[in-house]
Protein backbone atom coordinates (compact mmCIF):
# COMPACT_ATOMS: atom_id res chain seq x y z
CA UNK A 1 0.00 0.00 0.00
CA UNK A 2 1.39 3.20 -1.14
CA UNK A 3 0.75 5.81 2.19
CA UNK A 4 1.86 8.57 -0.03
CA UNK A 5 -1.49 8.06 -2.19
CA UNK A 6 -3.38 7.20 0.53
CA UNK A 7 -2.69 10.45 2.12
CA UNK A 8 -3.54 12.54 -0.78
CA UNK A 9 -7.07 10.92 -1.43
CA UNK A 10 -7.84 11.06 1.81
CA UNK A 11 -6.94 14.54 1.79
CA UNK A 12 -9.34 15.12 -1.52
CA UNK A 13 -12.21 13.09 0.28
CA UNK A 14 -12.12 15.32 2.80
CA UNK A 15 -12.58 18.67 1.08
CA UNK A 16 -15.29 17.34 -1.49
CA UNK A 17 -17.30 15.04 0.44
CA UNK A 18 -20.15 15.53 -0.74
CA UNK A 19 -19.31 14.89 -4.39
CA UNK A 20 -18.04 11.31 -3.61
CA UNK A 21 -20.21 10.53 -1.04
CA UNK A 22 -21.68 7.31 -3.57
CA UNK A 23 -18.91 6.88 -5.04
CA UNK A 24 -16.91 3.41 -4.41
CA UNK A 25 -13.58 5.44 -4.59
CA UNK A 26 -14.61 7.11 -1.97
CA UNK A 27 -15.14 4.55 0.35
CA UNK A 28 -12.04 2.76 -0.08
CA UNK A 29 -10.40 6.27 0.13
CA UNK A 30 -12.37 6.56 3.64
CA UNK A 31 -10.88 3.72 5.14
CA UNK A 32 -7.32 4.17 3.26
CA UNK A 33 -7.10 7.52 5.01
CA UNK A 34 -8.91 6.04 8.35
CA UNK A 35 -6.65 3.54 7.88
CA UNK A 36 -3.35 5.90 7.95
CA UNK A 37 -4.82 8.07 11.05
CA UNK A 38 -5.19 4.84 13.03
CA UNK A 39 -1.58 3.51 11.92
CA UNK A 40 0.04 7.11 12.44
CA UNK A 41 -1.83 7.20 16.42
CA UNK A 42 -0.22 3.88 16.96
CA UNK A 43 3.14 5.09 16.24
CA UNK A 44 2.79 8.05 17.72
CA UNK A 45 1.75 6.26 21.07
CA UNK A 46 4.32 3.39 20.75
CA UNK A 47 7.04 5.78 20.12
CA UNK A 48 6.02 8.95 21.99
CA UNK A 49 6.88 10.97 18.60
CA UNK A 50 4.63 13.98 17.81
CA UNK A 51 1.87 13.42 14.90
CA UNK A 52 4.00 15.21 12.52
CA UNK A 53 7.11 13.26 12.61
CA UNK A 54 4.38 9.80 13.18
CA UNK A 55 2.83 10.92 10.02
CA UNK A 56 6.57 11.07 8.08
CA UNK A 57 7.48 7.59 9.46
CA UNK A 58 4.03 5.95 7.87
CA UNK A 59 4.66 8.12 4.66
CA UNK A 60 7.83 6.82 4.52
CA UNK A 61 7.49 3.32 5.35
CA UNK A 62 6.84 0.72 2.08
CA UNK A 63 7.21 -2.93 0.95
CA UNK A 64 10.74 -3.28 1.53
CA UNK A 65 11.52 -7.08 2.52
CA UNK A 66 15.61 -6.08 2.90
CA UNK A 67 16.87 -8.61 5.54
CA UNK A 68 18.77 -7.20 8.35
CA UNK A 69 22.57 -8.76 8.77
CA UNK A 70 23.22 -9.97 12.08
CA UNK A 71 24.63 -7.48 14.62
CA UNK A 72 27.86 -8.86 15.08
CA UNK A 73 28.52 -8.15 11.56
CA UNK A 74 27.13 -4.60 11.17
CA UNK A 75 29.01 -3.65 14.94
CA UNK A 76 32.08 -5.33 13.00
CA UNK A 77 31.72 -3.60 9.90
CA UNK A 78 30.84 0.02 11.33
CA UNK A 79 33.91 -0.39 13.71
CA UNK A 80 36.15 -1.29 10.51
CA UNK A 81 34.79 1.80 8.72
CA UNK A 82 35.55 3.81 11.31
CA UNK A 83 39.30 2.52 12.16
CA UNK A 84 39.70 3.01 8.05
CA UNK A 85 38.94 7.08 8.39
CA UNK A 86 40.30 7.31 11.26
CA UNK A 87 43.40 6.52 9.46
CA UNK A 88 42.85 8.20 6.94
CA UNK A 89 42.12 11.25 9.55
CA UNK A 90 44.78 11.52 11.68
CA UNK A 91 47.77 10.15 9.04
CA UNK A 92 46.67 12.27 6.31
CA UNK A 93 46.00 9.99 3.56
CA UNK A 94 43.83 9.51 1.00
CA UNK A 95 44.04 5.61 0.60
CA UNK A 96 45.11 2.63 1.98
CA UNK A 97 46.69 -0.10 -0.40
CA UNK A 98 45.17 -3.15 0.67
CA UNK A 99 47.83 -5.02 1.23
CA UNK A 100 48.92 -2.54 4.10
CA UNK A 101 45.05 -2.65 5.09
CA UNK A 102 45.05 -6.28 5.72
CA UNK A 103 48.09 -6.50 7.92
CA UNK A 104 46.47 -3.31 9.82
CA UNK A 105 43.44 -5.30 9.92
CA UNK A 106 44.99 -8.78 11.02
CA UNK A 107 44.44 -8.25 14.63
CA UNK A 108 42.67 -9.88 16.96
CA UNK A 109 39.87 -7.72 16.50
CA UNK A 110 39.67 -7.09 12.58
CA UNK A 111 40.11 -3.26 12.70
CA UNK A 112 42.47 -1.21 11.60
CA UNK A 113 44.13 1.20 14.39
CA UNK A 114 45.77 4.35 13.03
CA UNK A 115 48.36 4.41 16.88
CA UNK A 116 49.14 1.05 15.18
CA UNK A 117 49.12 2.11 11.68
CA UNK A 118 51.52 5.27 12.59
CA UNK A 119 54.06 3.20 14.60
CA UNK A 120 54.52 0.99 11.51
CA UNK A 121 55.02 3.75 9.38
CA UNK A 122 56.97 5.30 12.44
CA UNK A 123 59.17 1.89 12.07
CA UNK A 124 59.71 1.91 8.52
CA UNK A 125 56.83 -1.45 7.77
CA UNK A 126 54.74 1.30 5.76
CA UNK A 127 54.92 4.21 4.14
CA UNK A 128 53.16 7.02 3.22
CA UNK A 129 53.58 8.19 -0.71
CA UNK A 130 51.29 10.44 -2.75
CA UNK A 131 48.74 10.42 -0.12
CA UNK A 132 48.50 6.57 -0.46
CA UNK A 133 49.42 4.52 2.58
CA UNK A 134 51.34 1.26 1.65
CA UNK A 135 53.65 -1.29 2.17
CA UNK A 136 57.54 -0.34 2.71
CA UNK A 137 59.44 -2.98 3.62
CA UNK A 138 58.22 -6.52 2.51
CA UNK A 139 60.39 -8.67 4.93
CA UNK A 140 59.18 -6.23 7.85
CA UNK A 141 55.58 -6.81 6.75
CA UNK A 142 55.99 -10.10 7.17
CA UNK A 143 58.00 -10.50 10.13
CA UNK A 144 55.06 -8.63 12.00
CA UNK A 145 52.28 -10.58 10.33
CA UNK A 146 54.26 -13.39 12.11
CA UNK A 147 54.59 -11.39 15.58
CA UNK A 148 51.06 -10.34 15.22
CA UNK A 149 49.93 -14.34 14.94
CA UNK A 150 52.36 -15.40 17.99
CA UNK A 151 50.98 -12.81 19.95
CA UNK A 152 47.22 -13.74 19.44
CA UNK A 153 46.56 -10.79 17.24
CA UNK A 154 47.57 -8.33 19.64
CA UNK A 155 49.49 -5.22 17.52
CA UNK A 156 50.94 -3.62 20.46
CA UNK A 157 52.38 -6.72 21.64
CA UNK A 158 53.94 -7.83 18.09
CA UNK A 159 55.06 -3.94 17.94
CA UNK A 160 56.76 -3.99 21.20
CA UNK A 161 58.62 -7.20 20.08
CA UNK A 162 59.71 -6.22 16.90
CA UNK A 163 60.88 -2.81 18.28
CA UNK A 164 62.89 -4.98 20.65
CA UNK A 165 64.35 -6.92 18.36
CA UNK A 166 65.65 -3.90 16.04
CA UNK B 1 26.62 7.00 16.95
CA UNK B 2 28.39 10.09 18.22
CA UNK B 3 31.19 9.31 15.81
CA UNK B 4 29.81 10.74 12.78
CA UNK B 5 27.73 13.44 14.92
CA UNK B 6 30.29 16.63 13.71
CA UNK B 7 29.26 15.68 9.85
CA UNK B 8 25.31 15.41 10.45
CA UNK B 9 24.32 18.67 8.70
CA UNK B 10 26.80 17.15 5.69
CA UNK B 11 24.94 13.75 5.78
CA UNK B 12 21.51 15.04 5.60
CA UNK B 13 20.03 16.82 3.18
CA UNK B 14 16.41 17.23 4.75
CA UNK B 15 16.59 18.60 8.07
CA UNK B 16 13.19 16.95 8.74
CA UNK B 17 14.87 13.35 8.07
CA UNK B 18 17.80 14.45 10.49
CA UNK B 19 14.90 15.46 13.14
CA UNK B 20 13.27 12.10 12.35
CA UNK B 21 15.94 9.84 12.70
CA UNK B 22 17.39 11.40 16.09
CA UNK B 23 14.42 11.18 17.85
CA UNK B 24 13.72 7.72 15.89
CA UNK B 25 16.71 6.17 17.54
CA UNK B 26 15.42 5.29 21.26
CA UNK B 27 12.89 3.20 19.78
CA UNK B 28 15.37 1.03 17.46
CA UNK B 29 16.85 -2.51 17.86
CA UNK B 30 20.43 -2.76 17.89
CA UNK B 31 20.43 -4.46 15.14
CA UNK B 32 18.32 -1.24 13.07
CA UNK B 33 20.46 1.43 14.93
CA UNK B 34 24.01 -0.25 13.99
CA UNK B 35 22.10 0.11 9.90
CA UNK B 36 21.39 3.35 10.36
CA UNK B 37 25.18 4.03 12.34
CA UNK B 38 26.57 2.21 8.83
CA UNK B 39 24.65 4.48 6.25
CA UNK B 40 25.81 7.13 7.92
CA UNK B 41 29.21 6.74 7.98
CA UNK B 42 28.74 5.46 4.34
CA UNK B 43 27.76 9.14 4.17
CA UNK B 44 30.08 10.58 6.47
CA UNK B 45 33.08 9.07 4.51
CA UNK B 46 32.03 10.05 0.71
CA UNK B 47 31.79 13.41 2.41
CA UNK B 48 35.12 13.35 3.91
CA UNK B 49 36.09 12.84 0.29
CA UNK B 50 34.12 16.01 -1.25
CA UNK B 51 31.87 13.98 -3.20
CA UNK B 52 28.69 14.57 -1.11
CA UNK B 53 27.19 15.84 -4.73
CA UNK B 54 28.38 12.18 -6.54
CA UNK B 55 25.80 10.64 -8.50
CA UNK B 56 26.56 7.01 -10.10
CA UNK B 57 24.42 4.25 -11.27
CA UNK B 58 23.40 2.21 -8.30
CA UNK B 59 25.40 -1.01 -10.18
CA UNK B 60 28.71 1.46 -10.05
CA UNK B 61 28.47 2.15 -6.43
CA UNK B 62 30.90 -0.37 -4.51
CA UNK B 63 33.55 0.60 -7.49
CA UNK B 64 33.09 3.96 -6.64
CA UNK B 65 33.79 3.76 -3.03
CA UNK B 66 36.71 2.06 -4.30
CA UNK B 67 37.87 4.83 -6.28
CA UNK B 68 37.79 7.02 -2.86
CA UNK B 69 39.92 4.86 -1.44
CA UNK B 70 37.90 2.79 0.57
CA UNK B 71 39.40 -1.43 0.98
CA UNK B 72 37.78 -3.71 -1.28
CA UNK B 73 36.97 -5.58 1.64
CA UNK B 74 34.89 -3.02 3.49
CA UNK B 75 33.27 -2.35 0.52
CA UNK B 76 32.31 -5.74 -0.33
CA UNK B 77 30.52 -6.23 3.12
CA UNK B 78 28.91 -2.50 3.22
CA UNK B 79 27.28 -3.69 -0.39
CA UNK B 80 26.24 -6.82 1.39
CA UNK B 81 24.08 -4.53 3.97
CA UNK B 82 23.08 -2.50 0.95
CA UNK B 83 22.47 -4.16 -2.04
CA UNK B 84 19.41 -5.62 -0.89
CA UNK B 85 18.22 -1.49 -0.02
CA UNK B 86 18.91 -1.26 -3.58
CA UNK B 87 17.01 -3.31 -5.58
CA UNK B 88 14.44 -0.35 -7.85
CA UNK B 89 17.43 2.37 -7.31
CA UNK B 90 19.01 3.11 -10.52
CA UNK B 91 21.22 5.96 -9.26
CA UNK B 92 22.93 6.19 -6.40
CA UNK B 93 23.18 9.69 -4.42
CA UNK B 94 23.97 11.14 -0.92
CA UNK B 95 19.76 11.46 -0.58
CA UNK B 96 18.96 7.88 -1.36
CA UNK B 97 21.13 6.82 0.50
CA UNK B 98 19.38 9.22 3.31
CA UNK B 99 15.89 7.89 1.52
CA UNK B 100 17.01 4.25 2.73
CA UNK B 101 17.71 5.35 6.27
CA UNK B 102 14.76 7.03 6.80
CA UNK B 103 13.02 3.96 4.90
CA UNK B 104 14.30 1.46 7.16
CA UNK B 105 13.23 3.43 10.33
CA UNK B 106 9.49 3.74 9.44
CA UNK B 107 9.16 -0.18 7.82
CA UNK B 108 10.65 -0.78 11.69
CA UNK B 109 8.55 1.37 13.65
CA UNK B 110 5.50 0.81 11.53
CA UNK B 111 4.96 -2.61 11.65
Amino acid sequence: MSWANVESQGTNAQSYPDSYSNDDASTKDDSSSKEFIETTGKVSEKTGLDEASAKLLVLSSGEDKAELKDLAFLTSLNDKIEGFMAIKKDLGVSKIDSAAYDLLSAGADGKADSAVAQALVDNGTLEIKDGELRIKDEEKARAHAAELQANGGNHQAALALSTANA
Amino acid sequence: MNAVAEDMDLIYQNEQNFILAEESLPYLSEAVLQTVRLMRLVRAFISSCGEESFSVPATEFSIFLEQLGMPDVIVIDIMQVLEPFMARLITMEMYEIEQIEIRLIANYLVK
